[in-house]
């Protein structure tokens, strides 16, 4: 039945004018990623009108091609110019810019290109077959596992400050309570406006990532003299070439990080209203703990774009799972998708496979195209974005400001929009100059009204705290948060004595939430807690048992 | 004596954290069901102040234990970071400019200050500092003009 239903969207889509659409909708998404305050979501926001010409899937896969396209194209501003296009891009530019500053923008490129095909193709294939159950897992969070997801995320802050962890602390901190300045999602009580009535409205995320960023790395790279007269790359443009082989080849001697950065990508697009901004931090964050050099990352490795591109590329196939199941969008991009089904009559539901066979399956496809496309378009435009980097560094501060600045105002056509670029411009310039990481700022003002709101939610269902413990979802995230908080200490000080007890500790600790969960999932909490005793066996076991 | 940055950052972190955890108090109380609107911004005040009491004492320490570095003389300081003061004054500008000048107008001289600012001195570049600057304005204009229909601020004068 899946199978003739997907050689019938197969026959749907490829059809000429639907297949210049993905092309069409491909490209604009690649651009509208390239652009530090453009957005995905803007773009398919601006895409919709267009669409309700079209029939439902020439329409979705439009969309598709605007949505796949988006999410790689805010690797090339945040590798050739340490600008994330998208916040989804934000990991990659950790070692990305820097491995284009070491003469190597074309690997970094091909890496963070072809990271994101396999990527987005493994997305798309888990999409086709566990769509159902995925989704179904994600409808059990409530706002207690909302809640404890996000302070996951937000303790990954001390794992991403490097050597201070003190200084990552409180900007990630700050950076929750700057996302409170404003009315209260709730009551809609005005905090920390100091009586202006601009500040009522509180901060666009976007504007305060593009200040942080954007003018941080500009500002960089135009201080002293006669710096901002070089050119931001000093190589011959037409000799960096994307490495397509080299690419491939890096990215195929890493099948792990691949594999579980796309996994990280879906499990996490498949959470309602979360979406690539976390997971590239996250999957970034994982492979790191799990590398066997750690210390690297940051300097301009190949793992660390691929752990952050593979996720966000694979973080579109999980965010349609949710819509395309149950009728829930899994990102903002595919909230605007939604509604285009709707204008069309088409009710994304747990029906809605059953009913609509050929579209479902036919936005499977035009999904999967897409990264082909994507491809093609890449390594043809791709020359264009190099040569835009070799021009002088004060002919690119001056547009690229200019072009954040009218990117952000044409988010709200507001121009306290544009005072927000230029007031966090200075702090992240400031930031920068003292030494603290940008990243957990970023990270809290992202997260924080998601924070608040769940945290609330979960106190007017019911104020029992304990329910955040007791919840076998929310307390598998509470362990993982400590276990995280603890990580860096753990990797800092191995020579002492309690490190070692840190994993079978860590390995009993996460078996409780199993435990506590029905069914089957107690046989997890089963191997977990084994793997732990076992581990603590071999910590204590005499020295003459292992000779 | 001489504090170094850690030390002063610190100290303006805590009064800031401070001042924030007074400003919650005149905050009204929570709806009934509702968490209320101090409390999430309590608690962050409460985890920060602690971290930034601790900066402010690492730097303090480090300060009374180290002798301090020599100041560098204005004019070397001032070398370094023209172009970065050059940049924010010409954006601060644009930014002041915009609702009364338009999206054009202070475009046009925010392109074309910051190049003569921050590029090769002398007339000669004039000309492609020019065509720098219109070539974007035009391209940026018939993108989010013409292409998307955002509208840009047309400003008191009017002119787009």
């Amino acid at each position: 039945m899946v199978l003739e239903n997907l050689g019938l969207a197969f026959a749907a889509v490829f059809q000429i004018k639907t297949v210049l659409l993905i092309f069409a909708g491909t490209f604009a998404g690649i651009v509208a990623g390239a652009i530090p305050g453009f957005t995905i979501a803007m773009a398919v926001i601006l895409t919709l009108p267009f669409t309700f010409g079209m029939t439902p899937l020439q329409g979705s896969a439009t969309m598709m091609g605007v949505f796949v396209g988006g999410y790689s194209g805010g690797l090339i501003s945040g590798t050739l110019l340490g600008i994330p296009g998208t916040p989804s891009s934000v990991a990659t530019t950790f070692d990305g810019f820097p491995m284009a500053r070491q003469g190597k923008p074309g690997l970094a490129l091909g890496v963070g290109i072809w990271s994101s095909f396999f990527g987005g193709l493994i997305g798309a294939v888990l999409l086709v077959l566990f769509a159902p159950p995925i989704a179904l897992f994600g409808l059990k969070f409530g706002p207690w596992e909302f809640f404890s997801l996000i302070i996951f995320a937000l303790t990954i802050i001390a794992s991403l400050s490097g050597d201070s962890m003190l200084k990552g602390g409180i900007a990630g901190l700050m950076g929750l309570l700057i996302a409170t300045i404003g009315d209260d999602d709730i009551t809609g009580i005005s905090r920390f406006d100091f009586g202006i009535d601009a500040l009522k409205q509180g901060f666009g995320f976007l504007p305060v990532l593009i200040g942080l960023f954007a003018f941080a790395q500009l500002m960089t790279d135009v201080e002293g003299g006669e710096k901002a007269q070089a050119s931001l790359l000093d190589v011959d443009a037409e000799a960096v070439k994307l490495e397509h082989w080299g690419a491939i080849r890096t990215i195929w001697s890493q099948p792990v990080n691949l594999i579980r950065s796309a996994l990280i990508g879906v499990f996490v697009g498949a959470l309602p209203a979360a979406g690539g901004s976390i997971s590239n931090i996250l999957s970034y964050d994982q492979a790191k703990k799990a590398s066997k050099h750690p210390e690297k990352y940051g300097t301009g490795i190949p793992d660390g774009i691929i752990a952050a591109e593979a996720a966000n590329n694979g973080t579109a196939g999980g965010a349609l799972i949710t819509m395309i199941a149950l009728g829930i969008p899994g990102d903002i991009s595919v909230a605007v998708m939604l509604g285009a089904l709707l204008i069309h009559n088409v009710v994304p539901s747990p029906t809605f496979i059953a009913e609509e066979p050929v579209l479902v399956y036919g936005i499977f496809v035009a999904f999967f195209l897409a990264h082909f496309v994507m491809i093609l378009l890449q390594a043809i435009g791709m020359r264009v974005f190099l040569k835009v980097a070799h021009l002088p560094k004060y002919v690119l501060a001056s547009t690229v400001l200019f072009f954040c600045a009218t990117g952000v105002f044409a988010l709200h056509n507001i121009t306290f929009d544009i005072w927000t670029l230029f007031w966090f411009g200075v702090l992240g310039y400031l930031m920068k100059k003292f030494s603290f990481p940008l990243a957990p700022m970023i990270l809290g003002v992202i997260l924080g009204d998601l924070a608040e709101v769940n945290l609330n939610r979960s106190y007017m269902t019911d104020a029992n705290p304990l329910l955040f413990f007791t919840r076998p979802i929310s307390l598998f995230f509470v362990i993982l948060a400590l276990i995280s908080l603890v990580f860096p200490f753990w990797q800092r000080f191995r020579e002492q004595a309690w490190t070692a007890f840190f994993l079978p500790a860590s390995a009993v600790a996460i078996s409780i939430p199993f435990w506590i969960s029905p069914g089957v999932l107690k046989l997890a909490g089963l191997a977990f807690a084994v793997l732990g005793l076992f581990m603590l066996y071999r910590l204590f076991r005499p020295a003459s048992a292992s000779a | 004596m001489r504090f170094q940055a850690d030390t002063v950052i610190g100290a303006i972190l805590v009064v800031l954290v401070t001042t924030l955890f007074i400003m919650t108090i005149g905050l009204p109380s929570a709806p009934y069901g509702t968490m209320g609107p101090a409390l999430f911004p309590r608690v962050l005040l409460i985890a920060l102040f602690p971290l930034c009491a601790a900066l402010f004492g690492k730097g303090l320490i480090h300060d009374l234990r180290s002798r301090p570095e020599p100041l560098r003389p204005f004019a070397e300081w001032f070398h370094d970071y023209q172009n970065v003061l050059a940049v924010y004054v010409l954006f601060f500008l644009f930014a002041l400019a915009l609702p009364w000048a338009g999206y054009m107008v202070s475009g046009f001289a925010f392109l074309l200050l910051a190049q003569l600012a921050l590029g090769p001195k002398g007339w000669g570049k004039v000309p492609q500092f020019l065509a720098v600057t219109i070539g974007v304005l035009a391209a940026l204009y018939f993108i989010f003009r013409v292409i998307l229909l955002v509208l840009l601020p047309e400003g008191e004068i009017g002119l787009m």
